[in-house]
Parts: C-alpha cells; structure tokens; sequence
C-alpha cells in the first residue's frame, strides 16, 4: 500500500521534513549511470581509434586524428568515475529515502487520528456547583471518553516515535548518498583549483582596484598643476598634498604589482593572456602608464582564454623549460652583477635613491624606491624622458606579447631581446629618474611570480626582461 | 602513397557519442535543476558536482568539440568523397559501355 503525502504534517512537524522527490532521485541515478557508461565507452573507441596499431583509421588524416583522441580518451575517463559515483549514491539512496516517507506520512496519518479522538474525547468541565450528580449512562460515557483519550495519547505518542525514527532514516540515506558524491569529488583531478574556483571575483576586484587607483591618480595629477600646486601650498596644504601623491604611488604599485601576480597565475591556469601580464609588467614598470592604457582602452582579459591555451598546449618540453629557467638565473644574475657595478661607478648619474640588488629585501626595495621617487618628483624634465622611454618599452612588450600568443615560450624568450633593450633605456636614464625604482618595483613582482607554482616560464620570460645591464641604454 | 583504412561505422558512433556527452557536459547544472530532487542534502552535494569543475569541464568540453569535430568531418568527408567517386565512375562506366 502506498501512502499519500499528507497535506499538513502536524502535530508531528511543522513542514515537510523528508521532502525528496525519490522517483526524480532514481532517474537522475539512472541518467548519471547512463553517462558514465557512455564516457566508458566512448574511451574505450577513443583508445582503439588513437592505437597506432589499429586498423580502425589507418591514414595521414587518423594520424592527426591519435594525438587528440589519445588524450582526450584519459581526460573523459577521468569524469567516468564522478558520474558513475554519482549515479550510484543516487540509486541507493532513492528506495530507503522512499520507505522512510512512507513509514513518516503513515506516521502523521496516524497522529493526526489520534488527535481527532483526543479532540473528540477530551475532559469536558467540571459540573457546576449545585448540579444533579451524573446518571450511570453519564457515568459510562465518560468512562469511555476517557479510555478513548489514554488510547489516542498513546497512539499519539507511538506514531511520534515511528515518524522521528523514519526522519533519522531518511536523512542518513541522503547523508550518506551526497557525503560519497563529496568525498569522490574532493580527490577528482577535474575539479578546480582553488584559484580557478574564484577566479572571476578576484578578476571584477583587481578591476575595482584599478578603476580607484586611476581615480588617485587624477587627483595627484590636478594637485601636481603649477596653478593647483601653488593654491595648495598657499593654503598650507603642500606637506598633505606631497603625501597623498606618495601614497598614490604606493598604492598603485602595490595593486599593480597584486595585478601581475595574478594575471601571472591566471595565465597559468589558462584563464589569463600573456599580452595582459606583459601589459602589467609595463604597468609596474611605468608607474601605471601601461596599466592605465590597458584599462582605459580595452578588456583584453576577457578575451583571455583562447590564446592562452595555445600558448600553454604548446609550451615547451619539461626540459627545455628547465633550460630556459636556468638560462634565466643566470642571466639575471649576470644582469644584476652588471646593473651594480653600473650604480657603483655612475653615483651621481644613479642619484641618492639608487640601490643595489645584491641582498636586496622588499623592504629596501621599497625604499629605494621611494627615494628615487622622490628625487624624479624633482625634475620635470626627467620624467618627461622616463615617459618617452616607458612608451618605447610599452610597444616592445606589446611586440612581444603578439608574438608570444599562439606560439610558444620559445618564441617569447628570444623576442624578448627588444623588451630588453628598451627596458635597458629605462634603466640606463639619468640619475632622476626612477629607473631603478622601476626595475626594483619588477623584481619584486616577479619574485612573487617566480614563486608561484608552475609557472617558472613567465620568470623566464620577464627576467630577460629585466635582467639587463644599464649601460645596455 | 599509404594505405587508407577508415571505420566510418566507429568514426559517426564516436562523433554521435561524443555530441552526447558534450550536452551532458554542458546542461549539468540545468539537468540537476529540472530533475528538481528537493532534498536540501542530495541537492547541495549535487551542486558541488555540477559546479566544482566549472573551468575544467570547459577545457574538457573544448577538447571533446575538437574531436568531434574532427570525427564528424572525417566522416562526412570519407562519405561525400566515396559517393562523388563512385558517381564519376558510374559516368565513365555508361559513357565507354554507349
């Protein structure tokens, strides 16, 4: 016999406490068995097809054909495993779940009944002072309400007990069905990472990032005009003024400096391009001018994934990669001897902010920078260089960049050759300006970037960048 | 030249089977929405499954379009060139034999 669910579930609970719909519970289990055999299956002929010794397609178009279909055949495999978990939780869940409503809804069926009878049956008032005593018919009538009332407590009580063990039941069973599809999830190579995972808000909040940071900076640009400047310090405001533009800077390295290290990992990941890190790189580079023109022209990231899938599917072999990591190092650490013998014997040019990298901490870096920031405040002239030399490296780095994108780290490596020279300008400009803040402030990215798993290749790529002898300007 | 050997019956199965799963795939989220479980349990954990491998499961999606692409045309392609073949050789076969 099949019970109906009832149309109230009191006075046993006040909402439906075993909801599921079971019948939906097994079609989906079904639905979930049926697609994993079919990935079973479709890589079983995937196998077949891409088995170089099968004569399933034999041809120059099958040989292309085996190279995706090989890998394809291990990626769906590994997606059988969750569907085939899933369908089978599902299944096994549905009939108990089932019984479990019906023993509740007979349950409620049941205390519903016996509060009818209780209702029907309950004490009336005591008689009024005065009045006649009950006749024996009276007598018996009450005798029998009141059997009638202890009988449908009981019952009342018996059909609690039986509806609280078949809620037990029923949610052990979906507990038991959704903690085996969450354990089989959590060891599933498919699922995303964590990065992955919350990828797009930590995209729209580096956007936010930037679209304040440009906002600052309009400010700190409309304090730095010769009127603004003069009516500031006219006002006693010039000390207020010189902070907000140096917490300016600050803020907009660090949120470009958080910005690459990002786009670093999104490339890695697939969700990123290399043009927007190279753009970030600029960004850093230039004090935002590079971040400022991709924000302001365009929504490159969004275009992100393609590219970067080629990029990432025709990376080069482990150990190329170890080759170009070590190349790297020591092109880096060449760069950086050269950079401070440079500083050592050009003091004056290098200006009083100007550090070395030997031992270089991001604390020193930090100051560093901000000496030399403060000293290129000081000269117009200089930074009108640095921003000559900062568009010449803007448009090597977009050189760059196209070329990288679908082609290879190979081909970023030896293009990079041109970023090189013209970060070398940079670098190599006068003792004012920040050139040495400039390359501190792309070390210390790519320290981060370098330190982020897996993607070595970017270090590679942006050290040859960076790791340039000043004189090379 | 190389031989050529095709199982055109095996290249349209793994095409069909393929476009099968891409859809699955796809409408993961939408099939657990219009199977409508309403258990609060079962449907967060199915949650999970639909939504933890949301980038992964494109890139996979990629990946299977891709191949079935290729089956699909190489199915197609092998069929039309047979058919087109054997018509011309039909003609020639009428045009020698009047």
């Amino acid at each position: 016999m099949t019970n109906t669910m009832p149309a109230s579930f009191e006075p046993l609970a006040s909402s439906n406490p075993v909801p599921a719909d079971t019948d939906a519970l097994t079609s989906l289990g079904q639905q979930y068995t049926a697609t994993a055999n079919e990935i079973e299956q479709q890589a079983n002929t995937l196998q077949q097809l891409s088995n170089n010794s099968s004569d399933s397609w034999k041809s120059k178009a099958g040989s292309v054909f085996v190279s995706k279909a090989s890998s394809l055949a291990t990626r769906i495999t590994q997606a059988q495993q969750r569907y085939t978990t899933a369908g089978a939780a599902l299944t096994a869940a549905a009939e108990p779940m089932y019984q479990a409503q019906q023993q509740a809804y007979a349950a409620v069926q049941q205390a519903q009944e016996a509060q009818s009878t209780m209702t029907a049956n309950a004490p009336g008032p005591a008689p009024a002072k005065g009045s006649p005593p009950p006749t024996a018919e009276q007598k018996a009538a009450a005798a029998t309400a009141a059997s009638n009332y202890s009988q449908a407590e009981d019952s009342l009580s018996q059909a609690r007990s039986t509806f609280n063990a078949a809620v037990d039941d029923y949610h052990t069973a979906a507990s038991t069905a959704a903690n085996a599809i969450n354990k089989e999830l959590g060891g599933d190579p498919l699922k995303d990472s964590w990065f992955q995972a919350h990828f797009q808000w930590l995209m729209n909040f580096f956007h936010i990032l930037a679209i304040i940071v440009m906002a600052l900076a309009a400010v700190a640009l409309m304090i730095a005009l010769p009127g603004v400047g003069a009516l500031i310090d006219g006002i006693g405001l010039g000390a207020l003024a010189g902070g907000f533009s140096t917490f300016v800077g600050v803020f907009g390295a660090a949120v470009g400096i958080g910005q690459t290290i990002f786009d670093a990992k999104a490339v890695s990941v697939g969700l990123g391009t290399w043009k927007t890190l190279a753009f970030d790189i600029v960004g850093d580079l230039t004090f935002g001018i590079g971040k400022g023109a991709e924000y302001l022209g365009s929504t490159i990231v969004k275009d992100a994934t393609g590219a970067a899938e080629k990029a990432a599917g025709d990376a080069a072999s482990q150990g190329a990669k170890d080759a170009f990591a070590d190349t790297a190092k020591n092109d880096y650490m060449a760069s950086r001897a050269g950079h401070n013998t440079w500083v050592a014997d050009n003091p004056d040019a290098a200006g009083d902010g100007a550090f070395v990298f030997a031992n270089t901490t991001y604390s020193g870096m930090k100051a560093g920078a901000q000496a030399a920031g403060e000293a290129a405040a000081s000269s117009g002239a200089a930074a009108a260089a640095a921003k000559a030399a900062a568009a010449a490296a803007s448009k090597a780095v977009g050189m760059v960049s196209e070329g990288a994108e679908g082609s290879n780290i190979v081909a970023a490596w030896s293009m990079s050759g041109d970023l090189a020279e013209d970060l070398g300008k940079l670098n190599a400009i006068g003792g004012l300006v920040p050139g040495v803040w400039k390359v501190g402030a792309g070390a210390t990215a790519l320290k981060g970037i370098a330190g982020i798993d897996g993607i070595f290749q970017l270090g590679a790529f942006g050290m040859a960048g960076y790791g340039i002898s000043p004189a090379a300007g | 030249m190389a031989d050529i050997q095709v199982d055109l019956d095996m290249l349209q199965s793994t095409a069909n089977t393929l476009t099968t799963l891409i859809n699955d795939f796809s409408n993961a989220a939408q099939i657990v929405k219009d199977a409508d479980i309403n258990d609060p349990t079962i449907g967060g954990a199915l949650n999970n499954f639909t939504g933890d491998w949301k980038v992964r499961v494109g890139d996979l999606i990629s990946s299977m379009q891709t191949v079935q692409k290729m089956a699909n045309t190489g199915y197609t392609d092998y069929t039309s060139t047979d058919n087109q073949l054997a018509q011309q050789m039909q003609q020639a076969a009428s045009g020698s034999s009047s």
